[in-house]
């Protein structure tokens, strides 16, 4: 399939913590986008209701306990996400991370498994491995963050760590690395992938 | 915030939408990438979206030419519904693209965000532009910010030498000279070292004999406005800066250069202006400034700092011009009689806007050999250099405007006194006069005798002209085209002018200083002073920025007053509607005090 055409769902999560299994999901946000085209239009911004507080994240994530206490639970919102990455490649930053969390979420609360309902995973910050090495330049693990690559992409960061604004900062750096990626004559999403994959193995091999 | 948002924000017309607009339009934005050499929009293909070019650049052909280059920041596809050119991607185009349907939305909530849009349909792209450029009111902060070293003193017993390897080991132009309390004595600079070797003088000498007393100072809290027209004015190198009255540090030109760009070029060229050595020189300078201070009115520079500015600028040039040639004229034909070169008129209150015509005068003494001949070398010089003639031959080459100091007093007597046809007019202009050039005792004869002979009479006539056009008024009245100069201007300065003439105010000409003097003496409340300061102020900016659409689209000034209503947004509409109001009040009041039926 056509890069080009190919529809793309960018997520990025706020969580308690880094286990899936016992930390929660504190908030999603999703971009879909069509090709190059972000459409920012049908983005959702979903705040869930955690059933413990760990007051340290609130902090980093800059959400207010009260507001959460008025958030969904994740029963309810996971329709509305089934939807709206049905079918699409999942894109983010690190997005094996939150696809593990997604995952779990949904086999706890819907015993469904969400791996079959998407059709694949990029994650961005090995695109930037791909892209590296095409150039011939080092890859240093540091100039990896969603920081270091908004710097790269000349995308200035008025606001972190909200899932919306993260997401839309890793939209719009898939977007210019697509563009990359286009003139090297990567013009198929299966290529994509498949470049990818050999550098997941590569780093994989590396640890 | 989300960052789409604050983008659009920092675009002209989406600055004007409110949140919740600007919230919906986010909703229903979408972001999208184009390769180089994509096409964006095809010639005669429908348009859905307005594109707001967030990155890389977009060129606009029309058939195979390039006409215009859309870079971050411009919006392509606004202006019609159909494509008349195509639109390709020059390099790789990330752009913020707004379906039609929500921009149309948008337009009818918003006046101002549609008004904006539709000057833009009106191809007036380029006054747009320069719309975009912040607003920036750089000329209020403080001298203070300016200071980063601390200052470099000495006192009045120190040796030039020691003086002179103090310069050197700090790396400055120049030293103070301090007396123990740390306030200024003198100052030292290269120039005075200059002159030192010149003289042949002896490093063992004091300081003191070689310095420039006194320092120009200035004071710290000031804003960086004052300090900027002091070297202007005075033409120096270095100004001491002082808190209270004592030394804290030297500025130069260069650090009021580093904080303003544009105002720089104006600062650097007035004082090519006073080194200037020729008529073209000053020409070539001139036309620099004028376009310069065109930018800062559209940057939003204010009437009064403007026209102060202006005047600066104005002032500094006719005596360029005269001294110039009167070293010429004397060369060559012998010494001149004593005399003063006046301007009247809006140059007299320091309120010349950029087009403004010469208007002066001479005083002389004795019989006045060669002044007119003199005279005419100035205003053709003045005309070259680019201020027009006047009109109305108000000029010290005029043999009606050139005369010996006695009988320059007869005049005003028989203006004051006879009240014959034309002496209000004649009044109206002189009673502005400000000495420029030359001997000042000549103004102050002249002034003592309009102080001895004026009438309540001619103040009664002098007001009555301020009461004769009754301005519009209510939505009926403000609409169409409106001279602001016959129905605005001329009724605050000619009736302002009546009062302080009533209150012997001979010498302050500006219109706002006449109004504060006017205050204080209480002939008019706090109210109404304001008023018209206020008032006065946003007539001036109105025709100003008339003045300033013709510079910059042509370079020449030209002297349109009218403004079209309908081009005014409503906030202006307003102010120009309380204005007229204050002027309706003030009419009243000069009627009960002059009793006119």
């Amino acid at each position: 399939m056509k890069a080009k055409k190919t529809k793309f769902a960018v997520i990025d999560l706020e969580t308690t913590g880094f286990n899936p299994k016992k930390d929660e999901i504190l908030s999603l946000g999703i971009i879909p986008m069509t090709g190059l085209r972000i459409d920012l239009g049908e983005s959702v911004y979903l705040l869930l209701k955690p059933k413990k507080f760990k007051i340290s994240s609130m902090i980093v994530h800059g959400l207010d306990p009260k507001v959460l206490r008025d958030a969904q639970e994740f029963a309810k919102i996971a329709d509305e996400v089934l939807k709206m990455l049905e079918g699409r490649t999942i894109v983010g930053h690190s997005v094996n991370f939150d696809c593990k969390f997604l995952e779990q979420k949904f086999r706890d609360f819907k015993r469904i498994k969400l791996e079959n309902y998407y059709k694949n995973k990029i994650d961005i910050a090995i695109l930037e491995m791909v892209l590296a090495k095409f150039l011939g330049e080092p890859v240093n693990f540091e100039n990896l963050t969603l920081d270091a690559l908004a710097g790269k992409y000349g995308i200035t960061i008025s606001f972190r760590h909200n899932a919306l604004a993260d997401a839309f900062l890793t939209a719009q750096i898939f977007q210019m690395q697509l563009l990359r990626v286009l003139k090297y004559g990567i013009d198929t999403l299966e290529s994509l992938i498949s470049m990818q994959n050999s550098i997941s193995k590569e780093l994989r091999n590396d640890l | 915030m989300l960052p789409p948002r604050e983008f659009l924000k920092s675009i002209k017309p989406f600055e004007d939408l409110k949140d919740c607009e600007l919230e919906y339009l986010v909703k229903n934005l979408k972001v999208n990438a184009y390769e180089e050499g994509e096409i964006i929009l095809r010639r005669g293909k429908k348009i859905k979206n307005v594109y707001i070019v967030f990155s890389g650049s977009i060129g606009i052909y029309e058939e195979s030419d390039l006409v215009d280059i859309a870079k971050s920041g411009d919006i392509i596809g606004a202006d019609s519904e159909e494509a008349n050119y195509n639109a390709v991607a020059r390099e790789d185009v990330i752009c913020y693209e707004i379906p039609k349907r929500v921009f149309k939305e948008l337009m009818e909530k918003n006046e101002k965000f549609q008004r904006f849009f539709e000057s833009l349909k009106k191809g007036d792209f380029a006054s747009i532009r320069k719309e975009i450029v912040i607003l920036e009111r750089f000329l209020y902060k403080p001298i203070r910010e300016l200071l980063i070293k601390a200052p470099i003193v000495c006192s009045a017993t120190t040796s030039i030498r020691d003086a002179v390897i103090k310069m050197e080991l700090n790396k400055v132009g120049s030293i103070v000279i301090v007396d123990e309390k740390m306030k200024p004595i003198g100052i030292f600079t290269n120039a005075d070292l200059r002159r030192f070797i010149v003289y042949k003088g002896s490093p063992e000498e004091r300081v003191s004999a070689y310095m420039s007393k006194p320092a120009i100072c200035v004071d710290l809290s000031k804003p960086i406005f004052e300090a900027y027209m002091e070297f202007i004015k005075r033409g120096v190198n270095h100004l001491v800066v002082l808190e209270g009255e004592k030394v804290t540090g030297v500025i130069t030109p260069k650090d009021v250069l580093s904080h303003f760009e544009p105002t720089s070029s104006i600062v650097i060229q007035t004082r090519r202006l006073i080194k200037a050595n020729s008529i073209k020189e000053l020409n070539a300078i001139y036309k620099n400034i004028i376009k310069t201070i065109a930018i800062l009115t559209m940057r939003g520079l204010q009437f009064y700092e403007l026209t102060s500015l202006i005047s600066e600028v104005y002032d500094t040039l006719s005596v360029k011009v005269i001294e110039l040639l009167k070293k010429d004229f004397e060369n060559k034909m012998g010494k001149l009689p004593d005399f003063l070169w006046v301007v009247m008129g809006s140059s007299g209150r320091r309120e010349q806007v950029i087009a403004t015509d010469q208007d002066n005068a001479i005083i002389h003494e004795g019989d006045g050999e060669g002044i007119l001949e003199f005279a005419k070398m100035v205003n053709d010089a003045l005309e070259k250099v680019g201020i027009p003639k006047c009109s109305g031959n108000y000029m010290a080459s005029n043999p009606l405007w050139a005369r010996d100091v006695e009988d320059w007093k007869s005049l005003f007597r028989e203006w004051l006194q006879t009240l014959k046809p034309g002496s209000i007019r004649h009044l109206t202009v002189f009673l502005d006069m400000r000495p420029i050039f030359g001997k000042l005792k000549l103004y102050d004869e002249v002034c003592e005798e309009i102080l001895n002979s004026k009438t309540r009479m001619v103040i009664r006539e002098l007001a009555e002209d301020s009461v004769m056009f009754k301005p519009p008024h209510g939505i009926f009245g403000i609409k169409g085209r409106i001279d602001l100069k016959k129905f605005g201007i001329y009724p605050i300065t000619n009736g302002v002018r009546a009062l302080a003439l009533d209150k012997d105010l001979v010498k302050v000409t500006n219109t706002r200083e006449r109004i504060e003097k006017l205050r204080e003496s209480n002939v008019i409340s706090d109210k109404t002073a304001n008023g018209l300061i206020s008032g006065y102020e946003f007539l001036q900016e109105l025709r100003l920025r008339l003045h300033v659409q013709e510079v910059l689209k042509d370079g020449i000034g030209n002297k349109n007053n009218e403004i079209e209503v309908d081009k005014l947004d409503r906030l202006e509409t307003i102010l120009l509607k309380e204005t007229f109001k204050v002027i309706s009040e003030f009419q009243k009041l000069l009627k009960m005090r002059y009793s006119y039926i």
